[in-house]
């Protein structure tokens, strides 16, 4: 019985039985976690990359797409920090969580784009037929509400420092811990905190209009 | 005084809890809805042609080890020791009780007294975590037995050595993990 971790080192291997092949076809990558997905890539299993990118993509699309509004923008960010991490994952250390690991890759590519845009543009919806704001099917009066509740909260987050943007984002819409947070920002949890609260009192402030 | 403080904020040394500024609750109000709505529009899969692009790159970049020629090829048909350990991997991953979480290849040099020159020989290192209460003596035979044979039908190689370093235990199916 295993209860403990036995090594077996340079055995030869027994006489082949012929059977066994036929039942061993099957793959369970789709069942690995990140940690286990994260070894197989790291040995050089393009497939168990693959994986982990399928898992995490919508989110890491999510929070590229809320920090830029574009489309476009974001999924070049996402791309490029994608190909980041492959290049990257060799120094990835087992004692992080591979998804705060990510979300820092994809947050930071996200950040250089925004910065790389000169000067700051807050972009307007119906200017751009990728923006975040999907064409709904609402009434006619709630749609421009909505439209212009969620332009006064696009301006208010673009006034934002990025260091309360992005800690406000990733805990108030992407719904992450303090904790994931803070690996993610690099920065202490109290500071997460203390940024998250800095940001809902200016972002507030410019709700008032919305009560 | 009760403090308006949802996110616990401290001071900096984390002792003691400091007031945040008090949005207006109303506003704080619709600040959660827009904050709602924006998650509810973001919430959406990048375009299918993302992951093919990224993988593109991937497959340029593999690190694929040494080449190793197939039998009969005259040298002409090369696979990596990467292709080889993922194949391979494929194959275990059908057994029950074993999860291989690393694989390594080794395309070994010849030796004189190997049955057939053509056949090359490969080394084979895993790590790989098993379930609680399997018999780890049976299940590591049984994993040689299936790389012998894998390593055989599907490259033609010889399997000299199979290192197995079982580095986790995890609970049998139907047992949260």
């Amino acid at each position: 019985m295993v209860d403990g971790a036995p090594q077996a080192r340079g055995e030869p291997p027994e006489q082949p039985d012929q059977d066994v092949i036929l039942r061993a076809h099957g793959s369970r990558l789709s069942d690995l976690t990140d940690e286990e997905l994260v070894e197989r890539a790291q040995s050089g299993n393009s497939r168990a990359f693959e994986m982990l990118l399928r898992r995490h993509q919508r989110a890491m699309f999510g929070t590229s797409l809320r920090l830029l509004s574009r489309d476009g923008d974001a999924e070049d960010a996402v791309q490029e920090a994608f190909i980041a991490s492959w290049r990257r994952l060799p120094e990835f250390r087992a004692d992080a969580k591979f998804s705060t690991w990510l979300y820092r890759i994809v947050t930071n590519r996200s950040l250089n784009e925004l910065r790389r845009r000169k000067p700051t543009q807050v972009l307007e919806p119906d200017n751009h037929p990728d923006s975040v704001y999907p064409i709904d099917t609402a009434t006619p009066d709630r749609l421009v509400e909505q439209s212009a509740m969620m332009d006064a909260l696009q301006t208010a987050l673009a006034a934002l420092p990025d260091t309360l943007r992005v800690c406000w984002l990733l805990r108030e819409v992407d719904h992450r811990s303090y904790d994931d947070i803070a690996g993610i920002v690099g920065a202490p949890e109290a500071t997460v905190r203390g940024r998250i609260a800095r940001a809902r009192a200016k972002l507030a402030e410019a709700m008032i209009q919305w009560r | 005084m009760a403090l308006n403080n949802p996110h616990g904020v401290t001071d900096p040394d984390g002792s003691r809890p400091v007031a945040d500024p008090a949005p207006d609750p109303a506003a704080a109000a619709a600040l959660d809805r827009a904050a709602g709505e924006l998650a509810r529009d973001t919430d959406r899969d990048p375009s299918p042609g993302l992951l093919p692009a990224v993988m593109h790159t991937v497959w340029a970049e593999l690190r694929p080890g040494a080449r190793i020629p197939l039998p009969g090829s005259g040298g002409t048909l090369l696979v990596t020791e990467t292709a080889v350990g993922n194949a391979l991997v494929a194959h275990l991953d059908g057994l029950p009780e074993l999860l291989i979480r690393r694989c390594t290849v080794q395309h070994l040099p010849a030796t004189p007294d190997q049955p057939t020159a053509d056949r090359p020989t490969i080394g084979i290192t895993l790590t790989a975590a098993v379930a609680y209460g399997s018999r780890a003596d049976a299940l590591l035979q049984r994993v040689r037995t299936v790389i012998t044979i894998a390593a055989d039908q599907l490259f033609g190689f010889t399997v000299d050595r199979v290192d197995i370093d079982i580095v986790d235990i995890y609970p049998p199916v139907g047992h949260p993990r």
